[in-house]
């Protein structure tokens, strides 16, 4: 498994999972202890089916209420096809297999641009200045 | 109407790109069904008893000419030369080959439409009223409003993988024409003590095999903070909704588990914390798609012209027409005039290519151009001059176009049944048809007066059975198909879901039962009285009885 870097569609060295938590978990259970004292690891949230969804709303959950502001790693059933999704909701990386790379580079890169604002940032944009910065043609593939 | 604009334009493209990458994968065996099916959905393409059927949105129920003309081309082109007006405001073509859904996404996109999430546990086409911006009752066009919630709910990250379908309506006439209180999401447009229009907010219709009326959810959302409110809504639902029973997994249910109170309670928590956050729109925005519904330039015309009164008098046929399918406009000199799309052998809500074409022609020649699609299944042509309505009526009775009356027993709402759908325990076309022939004197529809009859081929509920003054429900009973009857239901304002009256009946007795029903109505109403106001009053005991004591014996007899 390698981890794919969902702003540059580059993959990196797996790096260093510091807590896991379930996308099943009741958001209620994702607290401020979550992400205390990961001193630079990453947090992984588990996908144990691609079709459950709630694993997007914990991200956002994660970046937006608990203001998180380091890796975020998708880990588990997670499909190329949703590599744009991960990213707006705030996920940093997925973990994936070697040989899927070329696929999520693809997926990612064939992605429509976004209708909403760029989520899971302090920072997100207003629909209208996402429209247009978000060119088709010339994307910002930041996870700003 | 809204016009896509560059960036519109680039994003159906590009989705239809993608889409032609997952086809492409799953053909290799790259991608395996189980992964592709919710793409596929989430594109409307489902595989159905004999082949893939794709289902197109048109959002908010409006289709230009122009795009009416696309679609026939779309019929005749790609499957068997005609479509099928949903239930939803969406048209299905039923003969699609997978290797074509990405050629025909194209296709749409180049004539700015799309089947985006029409399908899939996702927020599905928002419905609308069908007379939004010509209602003669509306507070303001919902149709801005429901562009912006297309816009928003449109591949919105954290909702495309929800624990089931979402359906959202919006309205915003006294009468509300968009069924708001059997949806998951109701939204309808009110104005408060204030003077200042914002939503009320209904949640947890819906029907199916736990039929609901919507409740209320708040009462008074303002504007400029509807999106929001919607995502925290949404979020809720995302976190917390059933995901071990695709039954139990709608939001209906989850609002029956928490109670009203404490899911009211949750979403206000959670809106409170991104409520003047990024989801909002941002009052540019909201003026650049207003532009868009800014009402047609409609010359004054006079409210009864002496073309209309005369053709009334002289033609009992354009009469009837004009009586029951010309709808009040917001002008007095004009109205919307309703093309019907149930007639003997005609699958509710189906339309051949060239029928499409003549629709799009009596748009042009007669209306402004413009066509809205209803969840009834038929057609409407807005805007129409009242002096015009005598030729429109001609040309649409020269296009095979010109019977049927709104509202009335005939306008029977029916899902594609046993016929197409591997869901369906039961057929629902023919039946419909047997119906439609069972009152076949336009003189006697016109005297039984308003009446719905809708056809549902299983529980899903498709064809609204449970919004019904009489319901068809199609049932399996030991492998042969049956039909269980319910009576007392109603869409709008006053939503109710109808009740059964009894054990059910086989295919062959169904007309004739309903057929009963309404004598017994006719015999025991006072009045002009409706029959849902007729059920009001007296109950159903009295149609029970017609029905299973001497009614059976007569439908068995016939």
């Amino acid at each position: 498994m390698t981890w794919f870097d969902l702003a540059s569609g580059n993959l990196l060295r797996r790096g260093v999972i510091g807590h896991v938590l379930s996308g099943n978990a009741p958001l209620a259970d994702i607290t401020p202890a979550d992400i205390a004292g990961l001193g630079g690891a990453a947090l992984a949230v588990r996908f144990d089916r691609f079709s459950d969804g709630r694993g997007f709303t914990a991200a956002r959950h994660i970046r937006e209420m608990l203001a998180y502001e380091g890796a975020l790693v998708a880990q588990g059933h997670v499909i190329p096809d949703q590599a744009d999704y991960l990213r707006r909701c705030g996920f940093t990386h997925a973990e994936i297999s070697l040989s899927a790379a070329p696929q999520w580079r693809r997926s990612l890169a064939l992605a429509p641009p976004a209708m909403q604002p760029v989520l899971g940032s302090p920072r997100a944009r207003s629909l209208a200045a996402c429209r247009r910065v978000q060119n088709p043609k010339h994307r910002d593939r930041r996870p700003d | 109407m809204y016009r896509y604009d560059e960036f519109d334009r680039g994003f159906v493209e590009s989705r239809a790109a993608q889409f032609r990458d997952q086809v492409d994968r799953r053909l290799r065996g790259e991608l395996s069904e189980d992964e592709f099916k919710p793409l596929r959905l989430q594109n409307g393409l489902y595989l159905q008893l004999h082949a893939y059927m794709l289902r197109i949105a048109i959002p908010y129920g409006v289709l230009s000419s122009d795009q009416l003309r696309g679609l026939a081309g779309i019929a005749r082109d790609f499957d068997r030369g005609f479509g099928h007006f949903t239930t939803r405001q969406n048209i299905q073509f039923n003969w699609i080959r997978l290797v074509d859904a990405p050629d025909i996404l194209d296709r749409l996109a180049a004539f700015d439409m799309h089947a985006i999430q029409t399908s899939g546990n996702c927020i599905r086409n928002v419905t609308c009223d069908p007379l939004a911006g010509a209602a003669h009752d509306e507070i303001e066009d919902p149709r801005v409003w429901a562009e912006i919630i297309r816009q928003w709910s449109t591949l919105h990250p954290e909702f495309a993988f929800l624990p089931r379908k979402f359906k959202i309506a919006i309205s915003a006439g006294a009468e509300d024409r968009a069924a708001t209180g059997f949806h998951d999401i109701g939204v309808r447009l009110v104005r408060n003590r204030g003077g200042e229009t914002g939503f009320r907010i209904l949640v947890g219709g819906g029907q199916g095999r736990t039929p609901r009326v919507a409740r209320q959810l708040a009462h008074f959302i303002p504007k400029r903070h509807l999106l929001s409110y919607l995502e925290a809504v949404m979020r809720v639902y995302n976190a917390a909704g059933r995901r071990d029973n695709i039954y139990k997994a709608r939001i209906k249910i989850l609002v029956d588990a928490m109670g009203i109170g404490s899911f009211a309670e949750a979403v206000t928590t959670e809106w409170g914390l991104i409520k003047d956050g990024a989801a909002d729109l941002p009052e540019s925005e909201y003026r650049r798609i207003a532009d868009y519904f800014a009402p047609p330039d409609l010359a004054a015309a006079p409210p009864v012209p002496q073309a209309l009164a005369l053709a009334q008098r002289h033609d009992a046929g354009f009469a009837r027409w004009a009586r029951r399918n010309c709808l009040p406009h917001r002008l007095a000199g004009h109205a919307n005039a309703v093309i019907s799309l149930k007639s003997a052998g005609r699958p509710p809500g189906d339309a051949s290519a060239s029928e499409m074409e003549a629709i799009a022609g009596l748009a042009d020649d007669h209306g402004t151009g413009e066509i809205r699609v209803t969840y009834q299944q038929n057609i409407i042509i807005p805007h129409v001059r009242r002096d015009a309505l005598p030729a429109l009526y001609e040309d649409a009775r020269a296009a095979g176009l010109g019977g049927g009356e709104n509202g009335l027993v005939s306008d029977i709402i029916a899902c594609p049944g046993l016929d197409y759908c591997n869901l369906a325990n039961a057929r629902s076309l023919p039946l419909a048809d047997r119906i439609f022939q069972r009152f076949d004197d336009p003189q006697r529809r016109m005297a039984i007066g308003r009446l719905q009859v809708n056809i549902s081929g299983c529980i899903n509920a498709c064809g609204h059975h449970h919004a019904a003054d009489i319901g068809i429900l199609g049932v399996d009973k030991k492998g042969v198909e049956h039909y269980q009857i319910t009576i007392g239901g109603r869409a709008g304002e006053a939503a109710a879901i109808g009740r059964i009256i009894g054990p059910s009946f086989a295919g062959d007795e169904v007309p004739a039962v309903v057929e009963t029903i309404i004598d017994t109505y006719l015999a025991g109403r006072e009045g002009n009285e409706s029959f849902a106001a007729y059920v009001a009053r007296s109950g159903t005991d009295g149609l029970k009885a017609a029905v299973y004591d001497d009614g059976a014996a007569r439908a068995r007899a016939s």
